[in-house]
Order: structure tokens, then C-alpha cells, then sequence
């Protein structure tokens, strides 16, 4: 999954999950039965539904009993893995493209007038392909019980142990030919042959003058099958610890929009930190004066409390001091929330800086939330990044 | 905190409803470009509306070197049954998107709360679903459709990830500060 981390750009405020990664406030969730704000990683994801990212047909897991991984009428490009496109010749026949790199059914001969035949080809040049493999496997495990048994061969082969080395190396008579089947051990028997002979001739393979072969899509190998497009999935989020629901989808059967039922984010039950102001206080610039401002974005009113971190955290991750906390209680009132201003309240923190590279700056934040039925509270650490000034 | 980026406002149209376009980007066909509201274009953008209707929604941003163009396809028409006739599309953009410096744009749809990055080119009769990201110096293929709340980027495009459940409120927050902090200089 997508990270906007990495993206964001300093200053920022980061929250910290208790499995130690931290994310955006915005890309947190929480559970307000077991009261605590988490990461994705320790929410547990079961699948929803599939969906095709092309023609957006849609498969959900509880009402379809044969589920299929791949898109019956979607196919990829097995060289540049683009999305196939319908082709109609001049004669009226059908067929797949690619727009990127030209790639044809036409050259393997899978066209026809009639669209729904194309498919049926296709699947008809897979099961070719499978039967083939198939039956290499078969003639190889034929092929090794006949050497175990023939004791006669056996003795054959250890008299010229030279031929069988330079094919298996180390390997175990049995092991060595379940790797390679007929047409392999045939390749390599032609290769090693090549190689004598070059070598009597004394040419050089990696002669400087040869040129490698641009990429040129035309010249492509022309037996290679579209592949079937896969499905792609999306996921309801569950809480490990308590298995409730954090995040459900709605039924629908167009991919093109997915609507949520249930969702808690922890944008929703917490107020909102920025980072406003920062500047330099002393002319020495050993202190750091910073402006944060808070904003209460839910429909709720709040009370806020700030609990400083014990000094064993502060050094075991080495963060520094904070003076000037704010007083320890906030309050976000009903006053002013149907007529929809965001309410407001900034504080002032002065940091002690130790080392001038890197910032960082953390507290741990208690909020009770005064929900109308119950009165919850939520806990979590937040990390502020400054950066260099 | 978004950095403050100030303009001159000698360098800038600004209309009542809240669009601010530069003296430098070439706008053609004005008549069939229906902008809501409160958007940035930047310099050397180009909006080709002469060829066909333009639709774009609120809070778009549109950084330097960007060619807005519609879609083509062929087809026939009445007028001439047997030969074929290019005939544009109309180009649909919607709320909140980022489109990045040096890019092509020539896409049917893009949805809500999209971002698209530098240097890609997006070519004809593409449709962006809401919710998506695509990644720097990416090529989309004619045709391809990007589901919702993806990623994508490479040489073709390919699906690459999924974005969280919150990528419509970090783009709208993003785009609403950015608009906030373009301020004329003082």
C-alpha cells in the first residue's frame, strides 16, 4: 500500500504506533472499543470482493460461490504487461493489440470474424501448452524409473561418468534429470558443442564489436500468448485485539466508485495538529520556538489533555526536553459546531536542541472524547519533524 | 505548515470567482471552457478548448509546461459514410487535482482527488478514476483505464499499489492550503 509519507515534505507531525512505525495523522485508524489509534500493519484485512481494473466487472466474495483469480474477457501484453486492446482488421476479423508495443494476435494466428471465438482459441492454445508440459513431465519420470531399474544402464553410466558430470555437476543422477527435460538436456548438449568448438577457433564471445540487439517490438517472438488479466481485490479492515470492524464496504457492483458503511479513522475522532510558526529564539540557536496549532474537524466536543513522556522514553529514543507545555487541559465546545467554524486553539513550545541536523520533539496526548452515549478516550504518541533551518 | 509562495500580481489574471491564470499560458477557445473555480495555472500552459468542451472542476492546480488537450477518435459521420473523420472528445477534469510541471495531457476523465506527476504523458481516451496517484515520468497507453484509489507509473503504466482509504482528504487538505498560501506579493 501507498505511503504518503514519503511524499510529504518537512515540517511534519507524525504519529507513533505501538508497533514503532509512524504514519500521517491522516492514514491512522482507530478503534474505539479497545480505545487506541493504530497503523494499517496492525489491523488484520479480509477480502471484500474482486474486481477487474479494466472492465470493472466485479466478483464479491459472500454471494459468488466459483470465484476465479483471473478476468474472463481482459487480457495483458506478455511482452510490456499493457492492457490488450480489440483490433479489427480490413477482412473484418477480430483480435487483440497492445498501443505500446504493437504486440498482435494476428501473428499467432488468433483472429476471427466471430469476437467470442477469439476467446475460445486462446483457451484452446493454453491447453495445448499445459498438455505438452504435461507430457515432458511424464516422459521424464518415465525415463528416470527405466534407468533406475535397468541395473544394466547403470553400469553403462558409470563407465562414462565423464558424459554425465558435465551435465549434473554435483548432482544425484535422479535430481539432475527432474530439472531438465528432453529439449533442455538438447539445448545444452548443442551449447557445450558450440563452445569446442569456438574454442578451437579461438573466438572471442564477448567481442567488443558485436552490437546487442535493440528492443524492437516488431521483431518480437511472435508465440507468445496474451496472458489473462488478474483480479485485483479490496478488503474490510478489522481490528487484531478485538475483531470489530473498522472499515466496510458497501455492495455494489460497479467498480468504479467503492462506498464505505463503516469508517473510523483516527482523523475523525482526534483533533487535527500543524506545525505553524518555527523560528530560532536564541541568537546562539540552542533553542527553538514552535507554534503548534490544533484543529477540532470532528462534530464532537473534546477535552484534551497533554501528558509529558516519562524521562526513560526520552532517552532511550533520545528526544529532547520541552519547557513551556501547555497547560495539561483543552476544551473543544458544542458552541460552534452547526454553524461549522473549525475550532481553534495554538500553543507554544519551546525545544532544547541537541542535535541540529535532525529534530525531533515528542508528547504523549490523552483525549477524552465525549461521544453522546458513552464517553471514550483515546491514546497515542505524536512526533513532530522540523528539520534543518 | 505549507510554505507561502508569492507572485506578482502584475504576472497574474485573477478572475472574481478565485482563478488564477498566468499572462504567459496560451488559452484557445475560451467558449467552451467551463472552469468552477478557484484554480492555479501556472506559466507556458497550454488549454486547447477550440477543439473541444473542456469542463474542469474547483481546486485544480496546473504547474509549468502542462498542454491540456482533448481526446480523438475516428468515426464516420453522415456527411461522409465511407471515409474516416477525426472527431474530438470532450475533457473532463474534476475537484482537486495536482497536475506536475512538463506533463501531456490528452485524457477523457480525471477524477477527484487525483495527482499527476512530472513528465507524463497521458495519451487518448484515458480515463483516471478518483483517488489515484500517477507517479513521475510515466507513459499511459491509449485506452487504459486507472481504477480507483490506485498507483501508477512506469513505461507502460502498471498497477503498482493501492492508496489508503484517506487519500481524498490528505489531496484536499494539500490543494485548499496551496491555494490559501498563493498569495500576491505585498
Amino acid at each position: 500500500m501507498f505511503q504518503f509519507k514519503k511524499i510529504a515534505k518537512l515540517p511534519l507531525i507524525l504519529i507513533q504506533c505501538e508497533c514503532g512505525r509512524e504514519f500521517l495523522q491522516e492514514e491512522m485508524y482507530c478503534c474505539l472499543s479497545c480505545q487506541n489509534s493504530m497503523c494499517r500493519y496492525c489491523t488484520s484485512n479480509e477480502i471484500f470482493c474482486y474486481y477487474c481494473r479494466n472492465c470493472g466487472d466485479v466478483q464479491i466474495t459472500s454471494e459468488t460461490s466459483n470465484l476465479t483469480v483471473n478476468c474472463s474477457s481482459c487480457f495483458e501484453c506478455p511482452v510490456c504487461k499493457n492492457v490488450l486492446r480489440r483490433q479489427i482488421d480490413t477482412e473484418k476479423n477480430y483480435g487483440f493489440t497492445c498501443s505500446y508495443c504493437f504486440y498482435t494476435t494476428r501473428t499467432i494466428g488468433v483472429t476471427d470474424p466471430n469476437f467470442q471465438q477469439v476467446y475460445t482459441k486462446i483457451n484452446n492454445a493454453y491447453k495445448q501448452e499445459y498438455e505438452a508440459e504435461y507430457k515432458d513431465f511424464q516422459d521424464q519420470y518415465n525415463r528416470i524409473k527405466s534407468i533406475e531399474n535397468n541395473n544394466f544402464l547403470i553400469k553403462k553410466q558409470q563407465k562414462n561418468k565423464h558424459v554425465l558430470k558435465s551435465l549434473t555437476q554435483s548432482w544425484t543422477k535422479s535430481e539432475a534429470l527432474i530439472h531438465y527435460s528432453n529439449a533442455d538436456i538438447d539445448k545444452m548438449t548443442k551449447e557445450k558443442n558450440l563452445k569446442v568448438v569456438l574454442q578451437r577457433y579461438n573466438l572471442d564471445l564477448n567481442n567488443k564489436q558485436v552490437e546487442l540487439q535493440d528492443f524492437n517490438p516488431s521483431q518480437q517472438s511472435s508465440t507468445l500468448l496474451p496472458i489473462p488479466l488478474g483480479l485485483l481485490s479490496r478488503k474490510n479492515r478489522k481490528c487484531r485485539k478485538c475483531q470489530k470492524l473498522i472499515f466496510t464496504l458497501q455492495p455494489e457492483k460497479n467498480s468504479k466508485k467503492f462506498a464505505y458503511s463503516v469508517q473510523n479513522l483516527h482523523y475523525d475522532h482526534a483533533p487535527y495538529l500543524q506545525v505553524g510558526k518555527v523560528s530560532y529564539v536564541n541568537k546562539e540557536k540552542t533553542e527553538l520556538s514552535v507554534v503548534i496549532q490544533m484543529f477540532n474537524k470532528t462534530k464532537n466536543a473534546m477535552e484534551y489533555s497533554f501528558q509529558p513522556l516519562d524521562q526513560q522514553i526520552l532517552e532511550q529514543y533520545k528526544l529532547l526536553t520541552v519547557k513551556n507545555l501547555p497547560s495539561p487541559n483543552f476544551t473543544f465546545n458544542n458552541d460552534n459546531i452547526e454553524s461549522d467554524v473549525q475550532q481553534y486553539q495554538k500553543f507554544e513550545a519551546i525545544l532544547i536542541i541537541k542535535d541540529a541536523t535532525k529534530i525531533q520533539f515528542a508528547f504523549s496526548v490523552s483525549a477524552k472524547i465525549k461521544m453522546p452515549m458513552d464517553q471514550q478516550q483515546l491514546n497515542y504518541n505524536v512526533n513532530v519533524y522540523i528539520g534543518t533551518l | 505548515m505549507d510554505a507561502i509562495v508569492q507572485y506578482d500580481k502584475s504576472e497574474f489574471h485573477e478572475t472574481s470567482s478565485g482563478i488564477k491564470i498566468s499572462k504567459k499560458s496560451i488559452i484557445k477557445g475560451t467558449e467552451q471552457i467551463n472552469v468552477s473555480g478557484r484554480c492555479i495555472f501556472f506559466n507556458d500552459v497550454i488549454l486547447r478548448g477550440d477543439l473541444a468542451k473542456v469542463s474542469i472542476g474547483k481546486y485544480l492546480v496546473v504547474h509549468e509546461k502542462v498542454t491540456l488537450k482533448p481526446s480523438y477518435t475516428y468515426g464516420y459521420t453522415k456527411e461522409s459514410p465511407t471515409k474516416k473523420i477525426i472527431k474530438f472528445l470532450p475533457l473532463m477534469i474534476s475537484d482537486y487535482v495536482e497536475i506536475e510541471s512538463s506533463s501531456i495531457i490528452q485524457a477523457t476523465k480525471i477524477g477527484t482527488c487525483t495527482s499527476i506527476g512530472k513528465n507524463c504523458y497521458i495519451s487518448h481516451r484515458c480515463i483516471i478514476g478518483e483517488n489515484s496517484i500517477i507517479l513521475d515520468d510515466s507513459i499511459l497507453p491509449p485506452d487504459t483505464v486507472v481504477p480507483a484509489n490506485s498507483v501508477y507509473g512506469g513505461r507502460p503504466a502498471v498497477y503498482i499499489a493501492e492508496t489508503p482509504e484517506s487519500t481524498a482528504i490528505i489531496q484536499k487538505q494539500k490543494l485548499i492550503n496551496f491555494y490559501k498560501n498563493f498569495v500576491p506579493k505585498s
